[in-house]
């Protein structure tokens, strides 16, 4: 950590204040920001919840520093320890996170699944992780839709319920693929129906890039690709925002890809290019 | 001549307890002790003091017992029925309140309270129900503090506390509002005449937040309650609550870590008390004014005059703000809970609960505001609040401060500082209701949410406090 870090870090912690808020705006930022900085912030937020211990804002900021500097494993132990010290009791944005690393895992099951030269035990065994992983980030996220009916978990919900669809096909449960389709369907259709609000500070790229992904899971493509368009063009958008966005397309269409539904061409091209122009 | 013989003395009066009072005896050990064992024994510990405190009454009838919010182990406040010999010659005979108590320097410590804080030779108002002490003299004791006669004193045949009739009001309509806020106004007006006149700007002397005196002694510290909200139970409340209003610190901050904030910040070295603390009002003042500690006479669709009693925290020393405070938090958390608690919200009762307080307190500190600032205070229900119960509930409370603004500011030309000193005091009694084992979830919830909006009130007026709220 830089000088100038440590002198900031220094002179937040010798301060008191009225509440957390003040000094949490500071850990978010760091946390958003470099190495360095979520290294920071890492610090502080270990004071902050010895100071504001019933804050489960600053509790979520400290699992979500640990997301982005440790192990999954770690992150999980660490969301478990926070479920029991608030009772069973967490918020969307907890609830979210738990859900993302779960459906990470998953991915990374799916994909180990999908290589060409995985063996059929591998494969099947892989099928298998990655659909305990989903339907474990499904909790998590139906867990967030309780807590705030936003189209945030709502989506998660739509897009676990697609990818579930997918597996269940490549198990050969066909009937029960049909289901989990049909069930997603009717999750992003009332996510589209719905009029739900974020106070994100970067809304306008969430915002409509939930809706492109509504959209997209009901095949729905030129709406998508028009609300991606806005996500990627909103004054808040960030490289790293592309990325996501583009990776969360990739996956979309690969599942699709895997139940052999049509994908327009722009809507790969889009995917592709979010995903390229993130990773510069 | 021989002499008169000495007449025998009367036999001691037969006590009756009726079926009622028996029934909420039997509830206060319950409350008291856990179980209703020792009912008889108790039953004939009160039966030999009230026979010693009525001597010459043919007979005692317990009409009920009192239950406070809190039981108070050994002390029992009955409404009782005295029966003279001879009904027009008598003393002893008429209905009265009764304070009982095992440990004597209980109902002494009252006594005292009484008589310094009130005017010299003070025998009670028309609000104020005089009190009288009962001493014994085999063995000498002080046994009994008997209240002015209630009935002709409130003067209608249905009596009930305070809280009951601004329950009533609120959820029902019925008594109506505005006679309830005439009740409030004579509570107060004679608040202020007969013991507000002394008090005094209290000096910046602490380094810790000073509360009333207990029992006539120290002052209790607000920071010996801190630790209270890290308990289990508290603890739970206190995160639902916070979580439900994390992004929203202009409207909501935990006041248990703003009252430590506070405290730390009086204990560095070189601290200015003045740029944390507000001006105070010290002197006489009740010191304990719930509504248990008054009855109304209820007719027909009206409150009539107000009957205050228990006077054990009264003090020279008390803060005045605190008898608007704590009546104002005691009435709503009671009422709020009553009206917006919803025990099938989809994600829990309490989070649903918050929402809907904060809401109604934020807006309550808005109009306080206007109140204030135009000065016409709402005469009956106050539309601004887009519901009936709690446009009653709302017009209730404006009264509690427009009769702050009176007592705290306007009669001493304090016109800014009472509502700065209003906010103060009432997130610290938000914050020292944790000690009340028997709040309810929704009570303490809703205790912690007007603590925690007055916060935000307060700071937003603090001087040296720096800017509040922003996206996190």
């Amino acid at each position: 950590v830089s000088d100038k870090l440590k002198a900031e870090l220094e002179a937040l912690l010798a301060r008191r204040f009225p509440s957390y808020h003040e000094p949490l705006r500071q850990a978010r930022r760091w946390n958003r920001g470099t190495a360095d900085e979520r290294e920071a912030a890492a610090e502080l937020l270990a004071e902050l919840q010895k100071r504001y211990p019933t804050a489960l804002v600053v509790w979520y900021e400290g699992a979500f520093n640990l997301a982005n500097r440790e192990t999954r494993e770690q992150t999980l132990n660490r969301l478990k320890a926070i479920e029991q010290k608030f009772g069973g009791r967490l918020n969307e944005d907890t609830h979210s996170l738990w859900g993302r690393c779960h459906k990470t895992a998953g991915h990374e099951r799916l994909e180990a699944a999908l290589l060409p030269t995985a063996k059929p035990e591998a494969r099947a065994a892989a099928l298998e992780d990655a659909e305990r992983a989903y339907l474990h980030a499904l909790e998590q996220y139906n867990k967030a839709l309780v807590c705030a009916a936003t189209g945030f978990p709502k989506v998660n919900v739509a897009f676990l319920k697609f990818v579930l669809a997918a597996v269940a096909r490549e198990h050969g449960h066909a009937k029960r693929a049909e289901e989990l389709l049909e069930e997603s369907r009717n999750v992003a259709r009332e996510l589209l129906a719905g009029d739900w609000q974020t106070a994100l500070p970067d809304a306008d790229v969430w915002h409509p890039a939930t809706l492109g992904e509504a959209h997209a899971l009901l095949g729905e493509w030129d709406a998508a690709a028009l609300q991606y368009e806005r996500a990627a063009a909103g004054p808040s958008a960030q490289l790293h925002h592309r990325k996501s966005m583009g990776k969360q397309l990739q996956r979309l269409v690969a599942a699709c890809d895997l139940q052999n539904m049509p994908v327009s061409d722009a809507i790969r091209a889009l995917a592709q290019s979010l995903s390229a122009e993130g990773a510069k | 001549v021989s002499p008169a013989p000495e007449l025998p003395p009367p036999p001691p009066p037969a006590v009756v307890w009726t079926h009622r009072a028996e029934r909420q005896l039997q509830c206060e050990l319950t409350r008291a002790h856990g179980t209703p064992d020792g009912l008889p024994a108790r039953r004939d510990t009160l039966n030999g003091w009230l026979a010693r405190a009525f001597p010459r009454a043919a007979a005692v009838v317990v009409l009920d017992v009192y239950l406070g919010f809190r039981p108070r182990k050994g002390e029992f406040i009955l409404f009782v029925d005295a029966r003279g010999r001879n009904e027009q010659s008598e003393t002893d005979c008429g209905t009265a309140i009764v304070k009982l108590a095992d440990e004597e320097r209980r109902l002494h410590s009252e006594l005292t309270a009484w008589r310094t804080s009130t005017p010299a030779c003070f025998p009670g108002s028309a609000v104020f129900m005089g009190l009288t002490p009962r001493y014994a003299t085999d063995p000498p004791r002080l046994v009994a503090l008997v209240y002015q006669d209630a009935q002709p004193h409130i003067g209608t045949d249905e009596i009930v506390w305070l809280e009951s009739a601004v329950l009533r009001a609120v959820r029902f309509g019925v008594p109506d509002t505005h006679t309830v806020i005439d009740a409030l106004r004579e509570l107060f007006s004679h608040l202020g005449r007969v013991l507000y006149p002394a008090a005094r700007v209290a000096e910046f002397e602490e380094k810790c937040i000073e509360l009333n005196p207990r029992d006539g002694g120290q002052r209790r510290q607000l920071h010996k309650a801190f630790d209270l909200w890290d308990r289990d139970g508290p603890m739970r409340v206190r995160q639902q609550v916070t979580t439900a209003f994390e992004l929203a610190e202009n409207r909501y901050i935990d006041p248990v870590d703003y009252f430590r904030f506070l405290h730390e910040e009086l204990n560095r070295p070189g601290a200015r008390a003045d740029n944390f603390l507000p001006r105070r009002l010290r002197g006489p003042a009740h010191g304990d004014l719930h509504g248990r500690n008054v009855l109304v006479g209820l007719e027909e669709n009206r409150v009539g005059t107000p009957a205050l009693f228990d006077y054990e925290n009264m003090s020279c020393d008390n803060l005045l703000g605190w008898d608007f405070v704590k009546l104002e938090t005691e009435l709503k958390i009671r009422a709020l809970s009553a009206v917006l608690w919803d025990a099938s919200a989809p994600a829990g009762p309490l989070p649903h609960f918050a929402a809907a307080v904060e809401k109604f307190e934020t807006r309550l500190a808005a109009r306080t505001v206007a109140c204030r600032d135009t000065g016409q205070w709402p005469e009956g229900p106050d539309p601004a609040f887009g519901n009936e119960r709690l446009d009653r509930l709302a017009a209730l409370l404006l009264c509690v401060r427009q009769q702050a603004e009176l007592h705290l500011g306007a009669r001493r030309k304090r016109f800014r500082d009472w509502l700065h000193e209003y906010y103060f005091l009432l997130g610290c009694y938000g914050v020292t209701t944790v000690r009340f084992e028997n709040q309810s979830e929704s009570e303490r919830a809703a205790a912690l949410i007007s603590a925690g909006v007055a916060a935000v009130q307060y700071e937003m007026g603090r001087p040296g406090a720096g800017p509040i709220g922003g996206a996190l």
